[in-house]
This record gives C-alpha cells, sequence and structure tokens, in this order.
C-alpha cells in the first residue's frame, strides 16, 4: 500500500468512526439544530405554495450517472426528491424529475412512486414524471431547459451532477418562478450562483437531507462533516506554520 | 435496524470495492473489475430505458398535440435515423461518426456558445437581483478577468494581465481547493452512509 492510499485510507476510516459515532448519537437525542440556510427554507416556502396553489416543482438531477465520480450529487438529489415527492404528491400537479441518465431516472420514478403510495395516492402516479430529457450534459440541458415552460413549472431545485449548462436550466426556470440550485462541480457552482435565486455553494449540496428531515442518518452525517472540516481546516494552518517555521 | 437482504448485499458490495481499492492482492481486485464490468451493464441497459423514457414523453406531447410537439416530431424522427444508421452501419463506420462530428458536435458547440450569453446576461441581471458585498466581489472580478483576458483595441494594460494571472492562480485556487474538499468530505460521507446501512435509496 502506497503512502497516498494510506492516508485515504486513514482519512476514511476517521470518517466512518466519526459518522457512526455521531449516527448512535443522533437517535437518542432530538433533531440537531443546524445553522439558518435561506435556499432551504425557500424551498419549503416552494414546496408548500405547489401544493396551495397546484402548481409544479422541476427537480433536475443532472445527468452524472451512478457509477461516474459524481454519483453522491444524484444520491442527494434523489433523496431531496424523495422529500419533495412526499409532500408535493398530493398537489394537482405534483414534481416532476428529469435526468441525463437511465438509472437515475429509474431510481427518480421509484421514489416517486413510493411517495405516492405513502400518500395512498397511486393512482395518480405517472411514471413519466421521472423522465430521461437526454443524454450526455448538453443533451440533457437542452432537454431539461423545456421542462419549465412545457410542464408549468412555478419552481426549479438544481441538485445533482451538473456543469455550468446548469445554467441554461436555470435560467430558463428563473422566466417561471424560484430557482434553487447546487451541484459539485465547481463550475456549475459558479454557473447557478449567477443564474439561480437560491444558490448552495460548496458542500451545502449535502446538506439538503439533513435540513429537509430526509432521516437522522443525514443529520449525523452532516455533523461528522462539520467536525471533520474544523479538522482539515486545522490541519491545514497548522501544517503552513509548522513549513513557514521551517519545521518541516 | 432490521437488516434485509438487499441491505445486507449493498454493504457486501460496496466493502469489497472498497477493499479492492486499498488493499492489494488479486482476490478483491478482481471481484471488484467483475462488479464494476456488471454494473456498467445494467448502467448501459438502463441507458436504453431512458431512450425509451424520452422516446414515450415526446409521443405522448405529439399525441396530447401540446405547444412545441413539432420539436418533438423532429425528435423522434431523428432518434430512430441515427439509431438506424448506428446498428446498419456499426459505430465506427465513417456515416456514424459523420453524425457525431457533423450534427451533434457543432450542436453541442452552438449550445455552449448560448451559455455564454446566458451567463452574461444573468452576470448583469445578478447585480440588480441580489445586492450583497458577495455579488460586488463577484462581478468586479469578472469584470478585471474578462479585461485582462481580451484583447483590447489601441491601448495595452499589462498590469491587467498580472492581476487576471493573480486572481486566477492565488485566490480563485485558494478557493476551488476548499470547495473542493468540502466536496470530497460531503460525498465520502454519502457513499459511507450507504455503505453502513444507514441510507438505503434502493430499499423503501
Amino acid at each position: 500500500m502506497d503512502a497516498l492510499i494510506g492516508w485515504v485510507a486513514l482519512a476514511v476510516a476517521v470518517l466512518m468512526a466519526a459518522l457512526i459515532l455521531a449516527y448512535s448519537l443522533t437517535r437518542r437525542a432530538t433533531w440537531p439544530t443546524f445553522r439558518h440556510m435561506p435556499p432551504f427554507d425557500a424551498l419549503a416556502v416552494d414546496l408548500g405554495r405547489s401544493v396551495e396553489a397546484g402548481t409544479r416543482l422541476h427537480v433536475a438531477l443532472g445527468s452524472g450517472s451512478l457509477t461516474s465520480n459524481d454519483s453522491a450529487a444524484s444520491l442527494i438529489g434523489l433523496a431531496t426528491l424523495s422529500q419533495i415527492a412526499t409532500a408535493g404528491s398530493v398537489s394537482d400537479k405534483p414534481p416532476l424529475a428529469t435526468s441525463g441518465d437511465g438509472a437515475v431516472a429509474l431510481l427518480a420514478q421509484d421514489v416517486l412512486r413510493v411517495a405516492f403510495r405513502q400518500q395512498r395516492a397511486e393512482d395518480r402516479y405517472d411514471p413519466l414524471l421521472g423522465r430521461v430529457t437526454g443524454v450526455g450534459a448538453q443533451g440533457y440541458a437542452a432537454g431539461a431547459m423545456h421542462t419549465a415552460p412545457d410542464e408549468d413549472v412555478t419552481a426549479t431545485i438544481v441538485l445533482g451532477a451538473v456543469g455550468p449548462e446548469a445554467a441554461l436550466i436555470a435560467e430558463s426556470g428563473a422566466r417561471r418562478g424560484t430557482v434553487i440550485g447546487g451541484t459539485l462541480d465547481v463550475q456549475g457552482q459558479t454557473a447557478l450562483y449567477v443564474t439561480a435565486d437560491h444558490p448552495l455553494i460548496g458542500e451545502e449540496l449535502f446538506a439538503s437531507g439533513a435540513y429537509l428531515h430526509v432521516n437522522r442518518a443525514h443529520a449525523a452525517s452532516l455533523q461528522a462533516q462539520d467536525i471533520l472540516r474544523w479538522l482539515v481546516i486545522a490541519s491545514i494552518v497548522g501544517l503552513a506554520v509548522v513549513r513557514t517555521l521551517g519545521l518541516l | 435496524m432490521r437488516f434485509k437482504a438487499s441491505v445486507v448485499v449493498a454493504i457486501l458490495t460496496g466493502a469489497i470495492m472498497l477493499l479492492g481499492y486499498f488493499l492489494p492482492g488479486i482476490f478483491f481486485a478482481s471481484v471488484r473489475d467483475v462488479m464494476l464490468r456488471s454494473g456498467m451493464i445494467i448502467g448501459t441497459v438502463a441507458l436504453l430505458l431512458g431512450v425509451g423514457n424520452l422516446l414515450q414523453v415526446h409521443l405522448r406531447k405529439i399525441r396530447e398535440q401540446r405547444p412545441g410537439h413539432l420539436y418533438s416530431i423532429f425528435m423522434v424522427i431523428s432518434l430512430f435515423s441515427v439509431f438506424a444508421v448506428v446498428v446498419l452501419f456499426g459505430p465506427a463506420h465513417p456515416y456514424s461518426v459523420w453524425v457525431v462530428s457533423e450534427i451533434q458536435r457543432p450542436l453541442e458547440i452552438g449550445l455552449m456558445g448560448l451559455l455564454a450569453v446566458v451567463l452574461l446576461l444573468a452576470g448583469v441581471r445578478l447585480l440588480f437581483r441580489r445586492q450583497a458585498l458577495g455579488t460586488l466581489v463577484f462581478f468586479l472580478t469578472a469584470f478585471l478577468v474578462l479585461l485582462g483576458t481580451a484583447p483590447l483595441p489601441f491601448i495595452s494594460l499589462p498590469f491587467l494581465e498580472g492581476l487576471r494571472n493573480w486572481i486566477a492562480q492565488v485566490p480563485a485556487v485558494a478557493g476551488a481547493r476548499g470547495i473542493i474538499l468540502g466536496v470530497a468530505l460531503g460525498a465520502t460521507a454519502t457513499g459511507l452512509r450507504v455503505l453502513l446501512g444507514f441510507d438505503q435509496p434502493y430499499e423503501r
């Protein structure tokens, strides 16, 4: 095992230990309180408006596949879709999920189907609420940008593996209503910072599960990430000081 | 926690994949390769299902005569034409390559060109829409970087090029690395949550 893989293994082991510890603590305690984040407040407002006014929400899951490096973003998007679909399935116009990958679209259909079943509204479930709008980054964006005008969407939530082409989806969504957006891709984040009403920067994307109360594992995960982020910051600053003093 | 067969399979699969990456030796690596190949085959089948789903969406749009259904007709014709060319001649045949290089690629480049215009307009609108210090810093940085990159007529401003390089190499890289570190932590935690069975996107 070379040194780099050893360090990665150590980091994964530390994160795993922190996650197990946080999960066991969170299971016994009340739901932890996190700092205020406007994008999730806006999402709750849009969700409420969608149910009351019978308008549609569009969840854009991106073009990333489950076997690629950015699969985590797709999983977070699906977890968020699960919460949105549970609340929105009673709306006259239930939420719609788009993807550029077949497997993610299948999972999105499953998430939506379960949400309808939980709300005892299986007869209203339409498999095409989870759909592929195009294959590949540009193909997906070209199809997804027409979703807002075609489906009478009033809020667009871009949460998944999308690059700078997210701007096209967000811009089209912004003409019809609110846009909330987050992605792993740095260029995609820049594009969403400019075009979305409520951009999620960096790891804020991973906080969505905890803020939307998906399950306690998401809250524990967010706490473990917060602790480790401070550890990483302390390590970087410490190493910089040691290096500056010529001790390393 | 009530463990089910699917949870056990998911945890075991994830553990083998992770061990295959960390531990040297043939066993874990070969099992990991088999799983990865299987995953790719399943992903490809899912892609075909996805294309079927895309076709269904557009056929419904045509059937219900929704606004823009003419584009859907064009899309369905294109889908079957390209499918026929690739199936009849093979993916490496000049006809198939021509479809990609002469039709798909230029369209994608055109879309990226559109993206530049969209970002420019959205950037200007951002100044009025979200009045905050961050927005001002973002806009000024973008403006300086553009000035330092674009060839300006009649004047030469070498300090702008230096400033652009400094912005690109110091604060931009520092910020991007910070974001990437946070994202890496979040992505690993998401994977571990599934691996430990805390989160079960496959079991509902």
